[in-house]
């Protein structure tokens, strides 16, 4: 298109990123949060995979809940406390990631750690369904489930999660349910 | 209050919060509002001082009077703060000036976000890594934040005028102390989007904003949007962001019926309460997304999709909800099945905004049923919702998601309606329930069922129905699900017995395989012993 006939309306902000301030002048309003973390503040850890929110390797934590970076608008991000997977939160899960060597090529390695912490925060004890379940929206093409899964165990031993902020009323309860219906009245 | 841009959310109901003012990490409070008034009337808003703002009542009881007053306020905030540009139509404009320099400023603007290590940039990141040295930046990037607030805003916009003026000398010394290495350098670096970011906190303000901006592209989880912007298939002028209108976060209940809002999250619906009451929302949103976009992914951005790939409205409309549409004309309440045009399409008007679904809580069986592109999360190709109520002796199923693929027409028309009504199998099908026992007698009634709703199936030009050489994947598919959402529904007569019985049976043996094992496992150890 054109650059002269379109306008690029763009605003100032400051992000709170791992803690820190970023101020980020002129971000143009469609921007995603993933393109001003990698590109302007040079936070690379969220990988761009697919920027449609298909292949969750852009995860990071909004507020403490999970959220592919890509389909927020960093406008939507500025007074909020953004995580990547840079933050000290993660450093169990990376390393239990590592020593299950549950991301060979190492891409969506960031996302994993992501992931399985905001799942032991949730869930402290989760099965393997469970961690299935939790851990669909990555989409890795080298790693078998075993390993990750195996990873989920290590974090659990090393203690992740154990600080877990989120309430019962925080929403997702992680629990397999209810695929089948409950046949009325039969609890007896 | 948060360097977000947005101006102060004063009195939010907790949401989003502001630098300091945030909840701990995780802690979203999710507003549960119970018992509303007597009537059971359902009530936006009514948190912290702001006045409640009434569905159906919208032009009542003074409403020009908050409205007014809301944006009074909101300009006034935005004044104050000058990391707040744009809201108020604070500083000079870069891109909408209006004066015929845009033109020549808007690749600047590309210039400077495309490199982002030019002078200003690096100065910025300079500045922001300690206190001391953020001050210092800020005072020599630009004159101290009110004053810069206070000389910006009467050339920014007439409208905003002196009034702002005036708080803002009143109200920036907070956040100049606050975030000191803030304010003055944006203000300083003429960033501004006047009049092209919007984070409305009411939705009076939202339907505001977009009676004066149609276009303006509603951002509310993302998950919708930003996949078109990014890709450059939509370029916003305006951004609308609906991530501090707390009224919209949630959801409530009423008598005999909840009223989800719209900013509700997929992920909410999760909860245990509300899943209670409408056990088919967490069926359905579990097929939907992964963790992260169910905590993104709102209510309102479901029902705008509509049901040609999206899974809410076909529960929607099998529960019979009803959509409420905000507008700057007032709030209409229309039925889901009427939302949709019958290629899925809502009927929105241009400044029209979803607020949220009343949903009827029934008693019954709720089954959701979905086949999607891959074993894994995916989009739908059909999705089946079968509801129960044994209150008014009914079932309703409806089937979604027709459109996308394998069809002849595509997604337009010639091509299957995207949410369908099985209306002659639901009245068939009642007739032949046991109401009293909730179960069918016949169990011919299964495949009957099944064959029914997929023969309701029928093209719109009426040239057939879908088995008809169309699509027999999908007409058996279709079937199929029927009868296994209805056998889980509604169970053949004494086939619950006949469980019970075998899991009387199975405990028995089980617990009977327990004592004998124990009765090995003592005389084995008596055996040792001896020895």
């Amino acid at each position: 298109m054109s650059e002269s006939a379109v306008e690029w309306p763009a605003v100032g902000l400051t992000l709170r990123v791992d803690g820190h301030e970023y101020p980020v002048p002129q971000v143009w309003i469609g921007d995603s949060l993933l393109a001003v973390l990698r590109e302007r503040l040079d936070l690379d850890e969220p990988r761009d995979g697919c920027s449609i929110g298909e292949c969750g390797s852009c995860l990071v934590t909004l507020d403490g809940r999970p959220a592919a970076a890509c389909l927020v608008p960093a406008v939507a991000a500025a007074d909020r406390d953004v995580r990547t997977p840079q933050d000290a939160a993660f450093e169990a899960a990376r390393e239990a990631v590592v020593a299950a060597n549950a991301s060979p090529c190492g891409f969506c390695a960031p996302a994993l750690t992501v992931a399985i912490t905001d799942l032991l925060r949730r869930n402290a004890d989760p099965g393997p369904a469970a961690i299935r379940e939790a851990l669909a929206g990555l989409v890795c093409r080298c790693a078998e489930s075993g390993r990750w899964i195996e990873a989920v165990a290590r974090a659990k031993e090393a203690g992740v999660g154990d600080g877990g902020t989120r309430g019962p009323a925080g929403g997702d309860s992680g629990e397999m349910a209810v695929l089948v219906i409950e046949a009325g009245e039969t609890e007896s | 209050m948060g360097p977000d841009g947005f101006g102060p959310s004063g009195g939010d109901g907790g949401f989003g919060g502001g630098a300091g003012a945030a909840g701990p990490a995780g802690g979203h409070s999710v507003p549960v509002r119970s018992g509303g008034s007597p009537d059971g009337a359902l009530v936006f808003g009514g948190e912290g001082e702001r006045p409640g703002f009434e569905l159906g009542t919208f032009e009542d009881d003074g409403g020009e009077d908050e409205i007014a007053g809301r944006s009074a306020s909101a300009a006034d905030s935005a004044a104050g703060r000058p990391g707040a540009p744009w809201s108020a139509g604070g500083s000079a404009g870069v891109n909408r000036a209006g004066d015929g320099s845009a033109a020549a400023d808007a690749p600047t603007v590309m210039a400077a976000a495309g490199s982002g290590s030019d002078a200003s940039g690096a100065s910025w990141f300079a500045g922001s890594g300690g206190s001391g040295g953020s001050a210092a930046a800020g005072a020599s990037g630009a004159p101290g934040g009110s004053g810069t607030a206070a000389a910006a805003t009467p050339d920014g916009a007439g409208s905003v005028g002196a009034g702002s003026a005036g708080a803002a000398s009143g109200a920036a010394p907070n956040p100049a102390a606050d975030q000191p290495h803030l304010g003055p350098g944006l203000a300083g670096s003429a960033v501004t989007a006047a009049r092209s970011l919007f984070g409305p906190q009411t939705v009076v303000e939202a339907v505001q904003v977009l009676a004066e901006h149609p276009d303006a592209v509603i951002i509310a989880g993302g998950t919708v949007a930003m996949p078109d912007i990014t890709a450059g298939r939509r370029h916003p002028g305006a951004v609308l962001t609906l991530h501090r209108c707390a009224e919209l976060r949630g959801w409530s209940t009423g008598s005999g019926e909840v009223l989800l809002h719209a900013g509700l999250t997929l992920a909410e619906m999760q909860q245990r309460d509300l899943r209670q009451q409408v056990p088919a929302l967490n069926q359905a949103v579990r097929t939907v997304g992964a963790p992260h976009i169910r905590a993104v992914a709102t209510l309102g951005g479901n029902l705008v999709v509509g049901p040609a790939s999206a899974d809410l409205p076909v529960v929607l409309a099998a529960l019979g909800a009803s959509v409420l549409v905000a507008s700057a004309d007032g709030v209409r309440t229309v039925t889901v099945s009427d939302f949709y045009d019958r290629d899925g399409v809502p009927q929105l008007a241009p400044g029209e905004l979803v607020v949220g679904a009343r949903v009827p809580v029934v008693e019954g069986m709720q089954g959701f049923m979905k086949i999607g592109v891959r074993g894994g999360i995916s989009r739908a190709i059909l999705s089946i919702m079968l509801a129960v109520d044994p209150a008014r002796r009914s079932a309703t199923c409806v089937v979604g998601a027709m459109a996308l693929a394998g069809l002849p027409s595509g997604t337009g028309r010639g091509g299957l309606p995207t949410l369908l009504r099985a209306d002659h199998a639901d009245r068939w099908l009642a007739e032949q329930v046991d109401w009293d026992a909730a179960a069918i007698a016949d169990p011919t009634v299964y495949e009957t069922f099944g064959r029914l709703v997929a023969d309701s199936l029928v093209y719109g030009d009426g040239s057939g129905t879908l088995g008809g050489g169309g699509d027999p994947y999908r007409r058996k598919a279709v079937e199929i699900c029927a009868r296994r959402a209805l056998l889980r529904a509604l169970p053949p007569l004494g086939w619950l017995d006949q469980v019970r019985e075998l899991q009387k049976r199975a405990d028995f043996q089980r617990a009977k395989q327990r004592v004998e094992r124990a009765e090995v496992e003592r005389a084995e150890q008596a055996r040792n012993q001896d020895q």
